[in-house]
């Protein structure tokens, strides 16, 4: 009886470890998009409405919300604070405080880290165009994502299960 | 990146550190104090010492003994505290060589510019700035006021029209801006109430405004129209803002002519600037030979920087007679107190 509840316990738990593993991967692509989303927004706050820059992470921020609006809005209060920090300092600290909330990989967040360096910048039409290839380098990651997303998340689901499986069998 | 507060600084230095990175700034509070009081510019060009520049004199910033080199990020810190960050919204103010940050004081920046069209586009490198301090000194144009005023009879007075002939650094924008407060706010002494004063401050430098607030006192009833060409501001003040003074900076251009003339048409008084020696000097230029002889102008200030800048020579009549040979009255001098024994605080 023992060994039949414990077996149970193990196969859950290795499970819903597969399932969260395959859950990062929909996670992902889904804050991909949203990122891409953001972008253009703040574009069009740049490029159109010349907004300053530190209103318009804001007002990205809360329009996006969740884990990369948190990561706009962090990078526009600290600008909006004048704690002495350049636009990339502000924008650097603000991703590695978000990075443990995000299901982003180090390659996506590298794509905004890249931008940070250029952004608040001199003439309005390299705002555009750095902003544009980052967008161009997201949709890519994005489209990476959907293809691993098919890959990998019944891979780790089926894993998850199977693994529990093979560990009953050992100990039994 | 840890905050660094430069609480122990006071007075103009204190409004421009925010500014600066953090090693000039350093650098700058180990000065002496009153060294510090006389700092005009504060430049700062990349791979090469940072330097100050007071009255006549400079001086390399050192830090541990040894000359502060400015570095390429250093540049850039004070370029985006100076543009909020959003120097893309600011594309106008560069290619016009120049921000104007709170307080008034004025970013000059220098470096590889790219050109469009034979005109400036944008700057691409920025190599070197220029911090230019701006101290205002209220109280240098009491001396002149009376010469401005007309007694119209019935103890009603009004402001004639004068133009202050100056060379460079002489202090000529510092005592329009003065004058302009006067007129507009009033002095109890010369029993002067003030007047509406519309001010055109084609270059920001008379009302220093940030984001459309003059940082300068300009007066009371003074309406400022920032980075606007005279020309046109002349014709929409006179439309729209109903002066009874306007006031403009170096004039000089044709087209300045035609909307000067408008303005006396129009029975306003019209205070403003010229690049010059003396009266002799203007009357050699074409342009000015013509808005003389018009009998524009009733009142001359020839000022000069004979015992140093706000030297104040004379001032003539509309025929070029001296009123009043001041006969070069002590300049005020950046470094001196101000006639009141202010040192010219930023308000």
């Amino acid at each position: 009886m023992i060994k039949v509840g414990g077996s149970l316990i193990i196969l859950f738990v290795s499970t819903s470890l597969g399932f969260q593993m395959a859950a990062r991967y929909v996670r992902r692509t889904a804050e991909l998009g949203q990122l891409q989303v953001a972008l253009k927004t703040l574009e069009s706050e740049i490029a159109y409405t010349l907004t300053p820059l530190p209103e318009a992470l804001l007002r990205v921020g809360a329009l996006t919300g969740g884990p990369v609006g948190q990561f706009f809005s962090r990078a526009g209060q600290l600008l909006a604070e004048g704690q002495r920090l350049t636009v990339a300092e502000a924008w650097t600290m603000a991703i590695r405080e978000a990075a443990g909330e995000l299901a982003l990989q180090a390659r996506d967040l590298q794509i905004i880290l890249d931008l940070g360096n250029r952004l608040g910048g001199l003439d309005r039409e390299g705002q555009k165009k750095y902003l544009e290839q980052a967008l161009a380098r997201l949709w890519q990651e994005e489209l990476a994502s959907l293809e691993g997303e098919k890959k990998y998340v019944r891979l780790w689901r089926y894993l998850g299960f199977v693994g529990g499986l093979a560990v009953i069998l050992l100990l039994l | 990146m840890a905050v660094f507060s430069f609480a122990s600084a006071s007075g103009i230095l204190a409004s421009v550190l925010p500014y600066l990175p953090e090693r000039i700034g350093r650098a700058l509070l180990a000065l002496p104090a009153d060294l510090q009081d006389k700092i005009e510019e504060i430049r700062l060009r990349r791979g090469r010492p940072a330097m100050i520049h007071f009255g006549s004199d400079d001086l390399v910033l050192s830090e541990a003994g040894k000359p502060l080199v400015v570095e390429e990020k250093e540049i850039l810190f004070t370029l985006q505290q100076a543009g909020n960050s959003s120097l893309y919204a600011y594309e106008e103010e560069i290619r016009n060589g120049f921000l104007t940050i709170a307080g008034g004081h004025r970013l000059g920046l220098v470096g590889q510019v790219a050109v469009e069209g034979g005109k400036i586009k944008t700057l691409r490198h920025p190599g070197g700035l220029n911090l230019r301090l701006v101290r205002e000194l209220p109280g240098v144009g009491e001396p002149v006021l009376p010469y401005l005023l007309e007694d119209v009879g019935d103890a009603q007075r009004q402001v004639r029209s004068g133009l202050i002939i100056s060379p460079p650094q002489a202090g000529k924008t510092t005592l329009l801006r003065d004058l302009a407060r006067l007129l507009s706010s009033g002095l109890v002494q010369a029993g002067w109430r003030g007047v509406k004063v519309g001010l055109v401050d084609e270059r920001s430098e008379l009302a220093a405004c940030y984001q459309g607030v003059p940082q300068r006192d300009v007066g009371l009833r003074t309406d400022v129209l920032d980075g606007c060409p005279k020309a046109e501001g002349i014709m929409l003040l006179l439309r729209s803002m109903s002066p009874a003074v306007i006031v403009v900076d170096e004039i000089g251009r044709p087209n300045d002519v035609a909307a000067i003339a408008e303005a006396i048409n129009a029975g306003v008084a019209l205070l403003a600037t010229a690049h010059g020696k003396d009266l002799d000097d203007l009357r050699r230029r074409p342009m000015f030979r013509e808005l003389l002889a018009a009998g524009v102008f009733q009142r001359y200030i020839i000022l000069s920087r004979r015992l140093g800048p706000g030297t104040l020579e004379a001032v003539l009549d509309e025929n070029g007679r001296p009123l009043a040979p001041f006969g070069g009255r002590r300049g005020w001098g950046r470094n001196m107190a101000g006639p009141n024994g202010v040192g010219g605080e930023p308000k």
